[in-house]
Order: structure tokens, then sequence, then C-alpha cells
């Protein structure tokens, strides 16, 4: 195994758990079926791409400036969006269910066929950046560091949400809408919210994959169908627990990437999700976490009243 | 644990003029079903108001008028004056209602505690900022939302099961969490679906002095729904009658029990059975 190789399952892997843990939001922890995630992905990507041929042409971006401006472009991939969540987030206030995982599905699908239509965004070829600046690379790229930086910016700002109101509205959501809404919580707004963070961070990722070493935004990386191994990474790893969807984004990743090295079974993707998870329901239904998180363990509990113990002293 | 002590006639006394809650002829229909039918009637402060009446009359569909699960077709609720009627569940409720359901509604994969803390929402007002960086507002806030939270699961007996998930708690102490839940939204009306369904008669007798000495120490208006007609009439001076949407009968336990129109409602659905 090449180095390149371990970098890029690395990578990959850091761009999954920034979608499993935002998807987990939408779905594991506010119980809305969304199935549309990678609509987010795919515009956070274009955006990306776009705006990076833009600024180049522009002539903006140099050593110094290259750096602030590829995290500008980031951020505001992610706010494009978010812009697409909150969209989204309208019909999920009056459908339910598989009503609402149509609705996202189908949303998935209308934006990638309306990508593969405009010209400008390279139609259904693509939009590469290489051909857009003259076969030439960017001068900035994403990487191990910045993919790391979202995946941890990610994780703790989903932890930090789930230890406050807001988190525990969304899991009231998630319990039973009808008693939340009579117990004064405002179901409307935290449906919005959860579509837009997790729209926003699923938009990072988007940027990240597109700039991490191909430069290529392509419609075909960003179907409904391609989002399903994200769909089942948070199933993997306990609906709803974040600590679950790390993990089920780490251990998938490895695994499809294995598999790949199997002829034969790498062009059979569907096959193999299907039977992980008939494994998993057999072995684990409630997946690796089972809604808790690596603070709730007993082991980590213990370690850290050592710790604050070894500390006072 | 509850001892309220306290008689139906003294409660009734208890009463003060303060008109709570105030329906105008309301009415809903399904289809052609009309399951509310020009409900008029008055909540005093303090007053604890039963409402009975065969399957179908129509007593939740009230319950959901007044906590904004349905809109009226026609009709108006005004809550201290102001209309409600329209306004959505959790605006409702921060105008001050709360209610509980026929069917246990917790947040059952949720720990007691948490169902509990769900709720104080409203006592938090910090921004983004404050829960990222953990700062002193956050940290403050959170402390005393647990506080209050484990003082309200004290008063309900509950706290040494602030840890257990909901959904295995036994069926009365849902019951209880489920008031427990209502009351920490701090309501001035509480409404109860059929608190006493599924208890026997001690349990019963239990829930009634619950149900007094929440009203006296909160403080507030209570109607509460029930089937069981000694339970109702032991604890509700006042006592609403529905069949097929429409008050047949308004007053004290007295009255409704010797009233020909519940007489005949009640005997007309044994016949239907
Ligand atoms: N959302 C709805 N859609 C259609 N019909 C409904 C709806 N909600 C209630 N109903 C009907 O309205 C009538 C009144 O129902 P409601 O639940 O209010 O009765 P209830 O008095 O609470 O009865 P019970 O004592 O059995 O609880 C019933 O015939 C019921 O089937
Ligand atoms: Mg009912």
């Amino acid at each position: 195994m090449s180095l390149v190789f371990l970098e890029n399952i690395t990578a990959i892997a850091g761009i999954m758990i920034i979608l499993a843990v935002s998807l987990n939001l939408i779905n594991g922890i506010t119980g809305m079926l969304s199935l549309g995630h990678y609509a987010f992905f795919g515009i956070g990507g274009y955006f990306g791409a776009f705006m990076t041929v833009q600024v180049h042409k522009l002539g903006i971006v140099n050593g110094v400036t290259g750096l602030p401006i590829f995290l500008m472009i980031i951020i505001l991939s992610g706010l494009a969006a978010s812009l697409a969540g909150l969209v989204i987030s309208g019909p999920s206030l009056r459908l339910k269910g598989d009503y609402l995982a149509i609705a996202t599905l189908g949303f998935n699908e209308i934006l990638k066929i309306i990508i593969e239509n405009l010209d400008f965004l390279g139609g259904p070829k693509g939009y590469s950046i290489y051909s857009e600046l003259g076969n030439r690379p960017p001068l900035f790229r994403s990487g191990i560091t910045w993919i790391y930086l979202f995946v941890v910016i990610s994780i703790f700002v989903i932890t930090r949400i789930m230890k406050s109101v807001h988190g525990r509205n969304f899991l009231s959501i998630r319990e039973d809408e009808i008693a939340a809404e009579a117990m004064g919580i405002n179901v409307a707004k935290f449906k919005i919210l959860a579509f837009l963070v997790g729209s926003f961070l699923a938009g990072t990722a988007g940027v990240l994959f597109v700039m991490y070493d191909k430069f290529y935004a392509n419609p075909r990386d960003f179907g409904f169908i391609e989002g399903i191994p994200v769909l089942l990474m948070i199933v993997l790893g306990g609906l709803g627990s974040t600590t679950g969807a790390v993990l089920g984004a780490v251990t998938l990743t490895l695994l499809l990437q294995l598999l790949k090295l199997i002829p034969g079974i790498s062009n059979q993707p569907v096959l193999v999700y299907a039977m992980l998870l008939v494994i998993m329901m057999i072995l684990r239904p409630a997946g690796f976490m089972n809604r808790k998180e690596l603070s709730d363990l007993e082991i980590v509990k213990k370690i850290r009243a050592r710790i604050s113990g070894i500390i006072k002293k | 644990m509850y001892q309220a002590n306290i008689t139906l006639n003294e409660l009734q006394d208890l009463k003060s003029d303060f008109e709570l809650l105030k329906t105008e002829e309301l009415s809903i229909h399904f289809g052609g079903l009309k399951a509310v039918d020009g409900v008029s009637f008055d909540l005093i402060h303090r007053e604890i108001l039963g409402i009975i009446g065969p399957n179908g009359a129509g007593k939740t569909t009230l319950f959901n008028l007044f906590s904004g699960v349905y809109a009226p077709l026609s009709g108006r609720i005004f809550f201290e004056g102001k209309a409600i009627h329209g306004l959505k569940p959790n605006l409702i409720n921060e105008r001050g209602i709360a209610r509980t359901f026929q069917n246990i509604r917790l947040f059952s994969d949720l720990s007691v505690l948490d169902n509990i803390r769900i709720v104080m929402q409203h006592r938090a007002d910090y921004g983004l900022r404050h829960l990222l960086f953990n700062t002193e507002k956050y940290r403050m806030q959170e402390d005393e939302i647990l506080r209050k939270s484990r003082e309200f699961l004290k008063i309900f007996g509950l706290e040494i099961k602030h840890d257990i998930t909901a959904k295995n708690l036994s069926y009365g102490e849902q019951k209880r969490l489920e008031i427990a839940r209502a009351l920490a939204t701090e309501p001035k009306l509480l409404l109860l679906d059929e608190p006493a369904a599924g208890m026997n008669t001690a349990e019963k007798e239990g829930q009634i002095e619950l149900i007094k000495w929440i009203m006296l120490n909160f403080d507030i208006s209570i109607i509460l729904i029930d089937h069981d007609m000694p339970f109702v009439m032991n604890l509700c001076p006042r006592i609403i009658v529905l069949d097929y949407g429409k008050i047949i009968s308004m007053g004290p336990p007295g009255k409704i029990k010797k009233d020909p129109e519940v007489i005949k409602a009640y005997l007309g659905e044994e016949s239907h059975a």
C-alpha cells in the first residue's frame, strides 16, 4: 500500500465523517428522514469550484491571499448549500416519514438534472477547474489538514449543540413532534435549523472533496444513489449518535476501499450495502453506539473521574 | 404523598372571579362528522372542571382545539381575555395552557430527567456563541434548568428514576411524568385527558388528591376528561357533559347525576354496545 493510497483513504474518511455527522443531525437526532444530503454536498462542491475559478480569473490569488480566500470559499460554499437546506426544510414542515424521504430524494435528483443542464457549469461532463484555468491547477487546494479541520469543527459544533436547549429541542422533535409542540417547542424553527446546520456542513464537505485532488465537480458524484453509503454509515453507527456516525463513516470507508481491491465486487456496491445492512440488523440492530455517545460509556466516565481526581491532587 | 385535605365545597369556594378561559360557539367538523358542535362555556381561575361523555363525544377534540392541534371551523377561544383560536400549539403553550394526552406521549426514548429538561427550554436565552464557548451565561442557565428539573422530579416522586428511560417507567409513573412535564412549562391552565384511566380504585384515590394538590400548589385551573363517574364527581365542583359534540348538561355533580339527558346519553351508549 502506497502512502498516497493511505492519504486518499484518510481524506475520504474525513469527508465521509463530515457528511455522516451532519446527516445524523437531520435524520438521527431530529428524526427527519432526509434522503437528499448529496444535494447539499454537490452544491458545496460546485459552488466552491466555481468560486475558485472566479477568484483565479480575478487574479487576486497569490501565496499570501490563497489560504484566507480558500477559507472564505469553504464557508461561502457551506452557506450556498444551507440556502438549499432552507428550501428543502419547507416541505419538512408539512411532510413526514416516507413522504419527506421521497420529497428530499426528488429534490436531490432534480438538482442534479438542473446542474447537468447548466452549460456554464460544464453540463453533464462536469466542471473542471483545470480546464477553466487553461490546464493549470488552482493555487490552493484542500488536503488532510483542511479536511480534518472541518471534521473537528463539525464534531465540535454538533456535540456542543447537543449539550444545550437547542440540541434537546431537536431530540424532542424526533421523539414526539406533537408533544414537543404542545410543550412550547417551536418545532418548525428547529426543523429548519437542523437542515441549515446539516446542509452547511455537507456543503463544506463538498468543496473540500472537489478541491482535494481532482479539481473537478462531476454531477455523477452527487446523486441520491451516491449518497446511500452515508445513510448506511449513520445506521451502522446507531442513528442519533454522533460518535456512531464517526465510527460508521470510518469503518464503511475502509471497508469499501478494501472491497475495491477485490475484482468483481467493486462494481456491485448496492449488493454490498444490502448485505451489510442485513448483517447489521442481525448482529446489532441499534448500531454500534445505540444512540449513546463516547462520553456516555462507563469506561470513559471512569477514566474522566480518574483524570479529574489526579488533577485535584 | 399528596394530601390536599379539601372537600368539594371548599374547592368550590376557592374559585376566584377571574375568568381564565372562554369559548364561544366552538365547532369543528371532520368530513360530515360534527366532532365539536357549538360549544360555549367559561372557566374561572382556580377551578377544576370535569368533562365527561360517551366515547366519540368530542372531548379529546375539544382539548385539541384548546391546545392548537386544530383550528376551529367556527367559534372563538379567549384565554385571559385574548383570542387564541388558530394559534400554533407552541404559542398557546407559551400563553399558559399545557396538556397531557389520552395515549401518553412522552419523549419515550429519553431519560426521565430529559423529559422535564426539554420543556424547560423557555428558561434559557443564550445564543450559539454561549453554547459553543461554554460561557458563564450558558453554564448558569443550564445549571438552573437542571436544578429546576430535579426539583420537579422530586415533587412528583420521580427523582430516583431520573436516569431511567421514560418508556421503562410503570404506567402510573409515566402518567405522573407526563403531568409533571406539562406543569414544567408553567401553565395557568392544565388540560388532563383521562388522568385516571387504567388505574385501580386506590390509585384513583391518590390521583384525586394529587390533582387537587396540584391545583392548590401551582395555583392554576384544571380541566380534566374522564370516563370514571365517581372519580370526576369527587374531584370536580362543576362538570360538563358532551354528547355528539354538544354540551347536553353542565353543573355540579348532584345535578349531572339526576339529569335525564345525561342518563339517556349513557343508557344510549350501553344499548349500542
Ligand atoms: N383527526 C380526525 N379526523 C377525523 N375524525 C376525527 C379526528 N379526530 C377525532 N375524530 C372523530 O371525532 C369524534 C370525536 O373524537 P374524540 O377523540 O374527540 O372523542 P372522545 O370524546 O375523546 O372519545 P373517547 O372517550 O373515546 O376518548 C370521533 O368520532 C372521532 O372518530
Ligand atoms: Mg378522548
